[in-house]
């Protein structure tokens, strides 16, 4: 219980912060794709699942049109991530940065599948294309920017 | 007469020297504006003692004020950098005020042109992701305020209250690419539905042979009961015909810059 609430602030610290990101700036950073894909390599599904699904409709709340969009893409990418953790070091930096890159391309691909099944206005697919080598850029920065936070969290612990 | 004379020598001449002074005094009186000669001349012995001694003390002066004794000028300085910047801020808080009484002077008078009741209220957030195109305003359920309703600037249209909770709505903005308005070419009357792009609208289903020249205005036509009639919406810019189509493609270049939204006003009843 206490891990579910520690990542649904989380979530929601980092949900709140994108949207106080001008839009004029064309991409914002995912960061709740991070806590996706960090929630994949560590919590086992029956409490990363129904997280990963709360965290996408908590992107909805303040985001798009309709709720469970996100909360959709992102229970597919944390099941996708889930599935080949075992086979991965999940303590090596590259991998997350790796893992980043690949799940921002998959993230797309979902979302215009998503939304052209099943929502009947069909341009989204050409922003989500256009939006891509941006968001990969932004997401990659997180990303490191992430990846020195934890390390910085580990070495406070360790002082402690 | 000599002997009495050179007796009374010292006091004779204290006398002597001091009717002269006198009567000097009184005569000099009586002409005060003009120079004598003899003042003309000290003024003028004087004059290269006087500029020399200036501006050897001017100098010793600043020689040790501006480069011995400095600590006045070290504490001076400090003193105006931070009235300076006491002052800047001051100054920015001033232009803002400015820029928004501005804006917000813009929007009472489109308050009052309007015959439907308004309701201004502040963009405070964005959408959380760069995909979709909504705000987040300061206005809810509280107000007054439901789902359904047009939001617009004095520029024109903005878009529609898609979310609403007691004290914040979301706006689906009008560029969003499931956002949808019919809308009609103010020139020639041509109808057709306005739908969002991203950064830019386009005009779909207007009929190849409907008249529609770039820079043509763009205004809501009241139909679909969301928008009331004669909004602007945006200009034609660009314009793609092909014979064998039955509808002409035509870009719209929004009226509203939605990247610098602050102030809005939400129409609370659509009128016709």
């Amino acid at each position: 219980m206490k891990t579910l609430f520690f990542y649904l602030i989380l979530g929601l610290t980092f949900a709140v912060a994108e949207t106080l990101v001008p839009q004029a700036l064309f991409v914002k950073p995912n960061l709740l794709l991070l806590l996706i894909l960090t929630l994949g390599l560590r919590e086992q599904v029956i409490l990363g699942g129904p997280l990963s699904w709360l965290l996408g409709c908590l992107q909805d709340a303040l985001s798009g049109t309709s709720l469970g969009l996100y909360g959709l893409v992102y229970l597919i990418l944390y099941l996708m991530v889930r599935s080949i953790a075992g086979h991965l070091n999940s303590e090596s930096p590259v991998l997350l940065l790796f893992l980043v890159f690949a799940s921002t391309l998959l993230k797309g691909l979902i979302l215009i599948f998503t939304l052209g099944f099943f929502a009947e206005h069909g341009t989204y697919w050409r922003q989500v294309l256009t939006a891509i080598p941006g968001q990969l850029f932004v997401n990659l920065l997180a990303g490191l920017l992430f990846l020195q936070c934890s390390a910085w969290l580990s070495r406070y612990r360790r002082h402690l | 007469m000599l002997e009495l004379i050179r007796k009374y020598r010292t006091p004779l001449l204290v006398v002597c020297l001091v009717m002269t002074a006198l009567l000097i005094y009184s005569s000099r009186l009586r002409k005060q504006p003009e120079t004598t000669l003899f003042e003309k001349a000290i003024l003028q012995l004087a004059s290269p003692m006087q500029r020399g001694f200036d501006t050897s003390t001017s100098n010793i002066s600043n020689l040790w004020q501006h480069y011995l004794w400095l600590i006045d000028t070290s504490q001076e300085n400090d003193r105006l950098l931070g009235e300076n910047r006491q002052l800047r801020n001051k100054l920015d808080q001033v232009r803002e005020i400015q820029l928004e009484n501005q804006r917000l002077s813009a929007l009472l008078a489109l308050r009052e042109q309007l015959d439907i009741p308004t309701l201004p209220a502040r963009v405070i957030a964005e959408d959380a992701t760069s995909l979709f195109q909504t705000v987040i305003i300061d206005r809810g359920l509280e107000d007054g305020l439901h789902e359904g309703l047009p939001v617009m600037v004095p520029e024109g249209v903005v878009g529609r209250i898609i979310r609403c909770s007691a004290r914040q709505s979301r706006v689906l903005l009008a560029t969003d690419a499931s956002s949808a308005m019919a809308v009609l070419v103010q020139r020639s009357r041509a109808r057709g539905i306005c739908r969002g792009r991203g950064q830019s609208l386009t005009l779909d289903f207007a009929l190849a042979k409907e008249d529609i020249v770039t820079g043509d205005r763009i205004i809501t036509s009241g139909n679909g009961g969301i928008f009331p009639k004669g909004l602007t919406v945006g200009n034609v810019s660009l314009i793609q015909t092909n014979e064998l189509d039955l509808f002409q493609s035509v870009v719209v270049t929004p009226a509203v810059n939605f990247s610098r939204l602050e102030e809005v006003l939400v129409l609370l009843e659509n009128g016709p």
